[in-house]
């Protein structure tokens, strides 16, 4: 399958180029070394000339700000970007591995660096979920543990770094920036400079929110809710311009998504060929593009209550429901910019490993639509205990109706299972347990819509349930299921079958012991965000703390079987699934340059048909002069 | 290892892509100002209070409004080919652009931050002043492209046109805010 | 083709031998599960403890039928060793599967907004509009302790929350500092405490008890409100109408 003569063809400029020097990690080591004088050099500046000290609001956050951009000029942005942008000297491409290690227009290192980037802050903030939990194991663990001022740091920290650190960019990032130019037959994205910079935002932004207890932390979780906000830590800075920078991040992904998806894709890949997988990610990067607005000025008017003295949110003539409002407009459709993708990804997977076309492909695709629109609608749901009786119905009604989309993805996955003939690979099944998950996620989220229910289960453990079987029990199993499947794409080795599987099985049972008894908790009276609680809820806690220090360890399997598999794995073959993927088309690990020179790609016809003799949906000619 | 001959390979997108796909980070930075514009109705009401220095307000407004004479020009001249004579409009804008960063600066603490209006104004009025600065250096990197590098800057021609598209958007977003925070 | 299609009637029909036992067990375990629903200790607690067991039911046999397909499917339908090629079945659309999906989708989505959405809405606010003389009892929240005032019965600030049974009660909440959340886990509702407004919360007690004979009955803060928010609790006692009247005429001046 899939093996065109385009593969074999020699293209200039893939040759892997020099050797790993450690030389090449240098523009890295300067970014961190501009960012980090830039960060000193002037919040101590700042708290000079404001007669305060360093760890005050007003100097971190210029620190911040002189260090984010110290940061990214460090990164290799002037070479690489500005000085040509003024008419400055051109700097070569990079096409070897130093570009990994410094800005570079290449989406392929772009995307391999969100890995890393993801991975790392995956174990960093879940090492914080290990600490809440230990905290939890028995009613009052401040004596010996964290203090109710560590604790509420520690849950803020792990809330959103693994929202916006890992679930906003896991799949969006690490597997869409690399396969979006490939599924759609591009060589790369409409503004490669633009999705270079993207990645270069996030460690400042992950740094400053782990590092924000040294400024005195942030007591509000991951919500950031005023007046709570302004009178419980400087550490609040680094949370907002942390989030916002994080969102600037992913913005600057969704616009290249959009745009290479309007614009740049192969010829006779019309919207009813477009893979599931991109559609996916477009409904990413419109929710980004249209909703992220609104929750960017709410973070930034936070942050101007806190330093520059307004009142929007605090004191006496404060609005601070505002901010709830202003919040969830984003906040809640950015699930569905975690999730969508992963909707996506079962529908890419299942596919190719039951041998059978995407059934019902254009209800799916109405699905993933769908819930992009109706989910920019449903964000008061996060707090009918604090609106208007007249809002709740209306609220009520919008979000139970998220789920006639939804069902359309299970719709579409079950009839591609029915009648296969499945090869039951690890992606594979990693995606059908993110999918029984996910429908206890989903119909879990009733409860929170229904509002008469929802005006017990509020802030209780029933949402902390809820959301980890929609975010860690779908996105991030699906997540792993990307990565297994497209690790042969991008490393030319395979995962180790057994161990992958192993984990899958750790990962399920222990992620189900772990949060499906918080929906007992939650209904008997254990409301989240809590260092302390009361003895009868004692047993119930010491068994999900037990269960998720095995989940928590269990993460330890596929880092190594990612390792070893990259060192050492097998030598994958061309198309190691079968797929009828457009990306397969390209040798693996994939060159610099995707497609060569000199020939383009047609599509005819749609890429999931795995009838036996079935035409090949792509065909490769040579481009026509003029294009 | 570097390749010089892989630029135009890896970068393929024609000038109709990269300019219409311009309007999504443009559609992004509206939205902002659009809900800050919003916002004010939120905080502030629909009074404008005494301190609001409308003079150097309308004074803005109006050189934007002119502005958009330089925009056109140099919009059709780009259209022609006739780069050299862009430049002299990027320059018009690029000084106008300096002097609303300076209008706009000057009009801060004429209303307390700490009233309704006051901050929302503050607010507004300085993300819009982020815009003229990055409007501001990106007129000047085609303006020094042009100066050094005609040809590259004819090559790429559809940067100068995003920069003159994110102008015509200033002037909008501008007036827009204008209108909703000394006229509504 | 013929004989393919007659193979997945049978597959079918194994399907829903499947749905059945899975329904059995399943709903079995919850009926026995929901026997040991904590107390429910007011008239509103009541309606919303039937909204959830309610779902609870539903969102069972959903789980069963949809994951219990899922899994059947894996199994049913698995490549066999020596048997790897694609299935004969490559049909991409049939008809009265994505119709009744749809159909069952909305039609589900309807009724759960009725109810127990609406129903119960109507009846918590039924209550609300029905409580013509409601025992007042202001609470103020602050970090982080709670106060409460009866006014028409002169007492003011106390740290415990003594109420009388079966008397609708209008909690009038306000807050000192941040946001707080009032919640008697008992009483099954809760409300937000937003600085400069005043929020109402209406509640029925029904079971006499106080936070030392169950834990569900206290006061607790639900939303994250700084340092303290763990311990911000206050103790309740829900005493009968007579007693109540005696710990007035004891605390008022």
């Amino acid at each position: 399958m899939a093996t065109t003569d385009v593969q074999g063809r020699a293209v200039a400029g893939t040759g892997g180029g020099a050797p790993f020097t450690w030389s090449m990690v240098l523009p890295m080591v300067r970014a961190g070394l501009f960012g980090f004088t830039g960060y000193f050099g002037a919040a101590w500046i700042t708290a000079m000339l404001a007669h305060t000290v360093i760890v005050n609001p007003l100097p971190a956050t210029i620190g911040y700000l002189v260090g984010l951009l110290g940061w990214v000029m460090g990164s290799g942005i002037w070479d690489g970007w500005i000085r040509r942008a003024f008419g400055g000297e051109e700097s070569p491409s990079l096409t070897g591995v130093e570009r990994y290690f410094r800005f570079s227009s290449d989406p392929k290192a772009t995307a391999v660096r969100y890995i890393f980037f993801n991975i790392t802050a995956f174990l960093f903030a879940g090492l914080a979920a290990m600490a809440i939990r230990i905290e939890l194991l028995t009613p009052d663990s401040t004596g010996w543990w964290l203090s109710e001022v560590h604790y509420n740091q520690t849950f803020g920290i792990h809330g959103l770094m693994m929202l916006l650190a890992v679930a906003a960019s896991a799949i969006v990032g690490g597997m869409g920036y690399y396969l979006l130019p490939m599924m759609l037959g591009a060589r790369t994205v409409i503004f490669p400079r633009l999705l270079g910079l993207s990645w270069w935002l996030l460690p400042p932004a992950a740094v400053a929110v782990f590092m924000s207890p040294l400024i005195g932390g942030f007591q509000t979780g991951w919500w950031g809710y005023p007046p709570l906000a302004q009178n419980s830590g400087a550490g609040i800075v680094f949370y907002t311009l942390g989030a916002a920078t994080l969102l600037t991040s992913s913005v600057l992904g969704g616009i290249n998504i959009i745009g290479t998806i309007v614009y740049m894709r192969a010829k006779g890949m019309s919207l009813g060929r477009i893979p599931m997988f991109v559609w996916g990610l477009f409904a990413a990067g419109t929710i980004l593009i249209v909703e992220a607005p609104a929750t960017f000025t709410g973070t930034l008017m936070d942050l101007s209550d806190m330093i520059l003295g307004s009142h929007f949110y605090t004191g006496p003539t404060g609005h601070p429901l505002a901010y709830d409002d202003q919040f969830w407009w984003l906040f809640h459709p950015e699930v569905y910019v975690f999730v969508l993708p992963a909707f996506a990804l079962w529908l890419e997977i299942l596919p190719t490993a039951a041998q059978r076309p995407v059934f019902a492909r254009n209800w799916g695709i109405a699905g993933i639509l769908g819930i992009t629109m109706i989910g920019a609608m449903v964000g008061v749901h996060h707090y009918f205990t604090a609106v208007s009786a007249e809002r709740m119905p209306i609220f009520m009604t919008i979000t139970e109706t998220i789920s006639i989309p939804s069902g359309f993805v299970f719709l579409s996955a079950l009839g591609t299972l029915w009648g296969a003939r499945l090869k039951l690979s690890s992606p594979a099944l990693l995606c059908l347990m993110a999918m029984m998950n996910f429908l206890i996620g989903g119909l879990t989220g009733i409860f929170n819509a229904d509002v008469p229910a929802d005006l017990q289960l509020h802030n209780t453990y029933w949402v902390i349930g809820h959301f980890h079987y929609t975010i860690l029990g779908s996105v991030i199993f699906s997540w792993l299921a990307g990565l297994y499947w497209w690790f042969p794409k991008a490393t030319g080795r395979m995962v180790n079958e057994f161990w992958a599987k192993f984990h899958a099985w750790w990962f399920f049972i222990f992620f189900n012991m772990t949060f499906l008894p918080m929906f007992v908790l939650g209904i008997e009276g254990m409301n989240r965000r809590i260092a302390v609680y009361l003895p009868y809820l004692h047993p119930l806690n010491e068994f999900v703390s037990i269960s998720s220090f095995f989940l928590g360890a269990g993460f330890l399997i596929p880092l190594a079987n990612l390792l070893i598999s990259w060192r050492s794995g097998k030598k994958a073959p061309q198309n190691p699934w079968g797929s009828k993927s457009l990306e397969w088309h390209s040798p693996s690990p994939t060159p610099y340059i995707v497609f060569p020179e000199g020939s383009d790609v047609t599509v005819v016809g749609p890429n999931d048909n795995y009838a036996a003799g079935a035409p090949e949906p792509f065909v490769w000619a040579p481009t026509t002069a003029g294009k | 290892m570097a390749v010089n001959g892989t630029n135009g390979l890896m970068d393929p997108a024609p000038e109709r892509a990269k300019r219409g796909a311009f309007f999504f980070p443009m559609m992004f930075v509206g939205i902002i100002v659009a809900a800050w514009c919003l916002a004010r109705f939120m905080w502030a009401g629909t009074s404008v209070p005494k301190g609001a220095d409308f003079g150097v307000g309308a004074g803005l407004t109006i050189i934007m409004i002119l502005s958009l004479g330089p925009m056109l020009g140099a919009r059709g001249k780009l259209s022609r080919g006739q780069d050299a004579g862009a430049l002299g409009n990027l320059t018009v804008l690029l000084l106008a652009g300096v002097l609303m960063i300076a209008g706009i600066i000057s009009t801060w603490g004429a209303v307390p931050i700490g009233s309704a209006y006051g901050g929302i104004y503050d607010v507004t009025s300085g993300w819009i002043g982020l815009y003229f600065v990055g409007g501001v250096l990106a007129l000047l990197a085609s303006l020094m492209k042009g100066k050094r590098v005609p040809a590259r800057f004819s090559g790429e021609r559809w940067v100068a046109h995003n920069v003159l598209s994110f102008w015509g958007e200033l002037v909008l977003l501008w007036t827009m805010f204008f209108i909703v925070f000394y006229l509504a | 083709m013929s004989a393919k299609t007659e193979n997945l009637v049978k597959a079918f029909g194994g399907l829903v031998v499947v749905w059945i036992i899975g329904l059995v067990i399943a709903e079995g375990i919850t009926a026995v599960a929901l026997r040991h629903w904590p107390l429910i200790g007011s008239v509103q607690a009541q309606i919303t403890a039937d909204a959830t067991t309610y779902l609870i039911w539903q969102a069972v046999a959903i789980y069963v039928l949809v994951g219990g397909t899922i899994v059947y499917s894996v199994i049913r339908f698995r490549a066999r060793p020596g048997d790897m090629g694609p299935p004969a079945f490559q049909r991409r659309y049939w008809t009265p599967f994505v119709v009744f999906w749809l159909g069952m989708s909305i039609a589900i989505n309807m009724a759960n907004t009725i109810y127990p959405g609406m129903v119960g809405l109507e009846q918590l606010w039924g209550i609300q509009l029905q409580a013509k003389h409601p025992l007042v009892v202001d609470v103020t929240a602050q970090q982080w302790k709670w106060t409460f005032s009866y006014p028409k019965q002169g007492i003011t600030d106390v740290s415990q929350l003594v109420v009388p049974r079966g008397e609708t009660i209008d909690f009038v909440l306000r807050t000192k500092d941040v946001e707080h959340d009032f919640w008697v886990p008992a009483w099954g509702v809760k409300k937000d405490v937003i600085p400069n407004e005043v929020r109402h919360l209406y509640i029925t007690p029904t079971v006499l008890g106080s936070t030392k004979t169950n834990p569900m009955i206290r006061v607790q803060c639900s939303l994250i409100c700084g340092n303290g928010h763990p311990m911000m609790r206050a103790p309740v006692q829900v005493l009968t109408k007579a007693a109540f009247k005696t710990w007035v005429s004891n605390n008022s001046f």
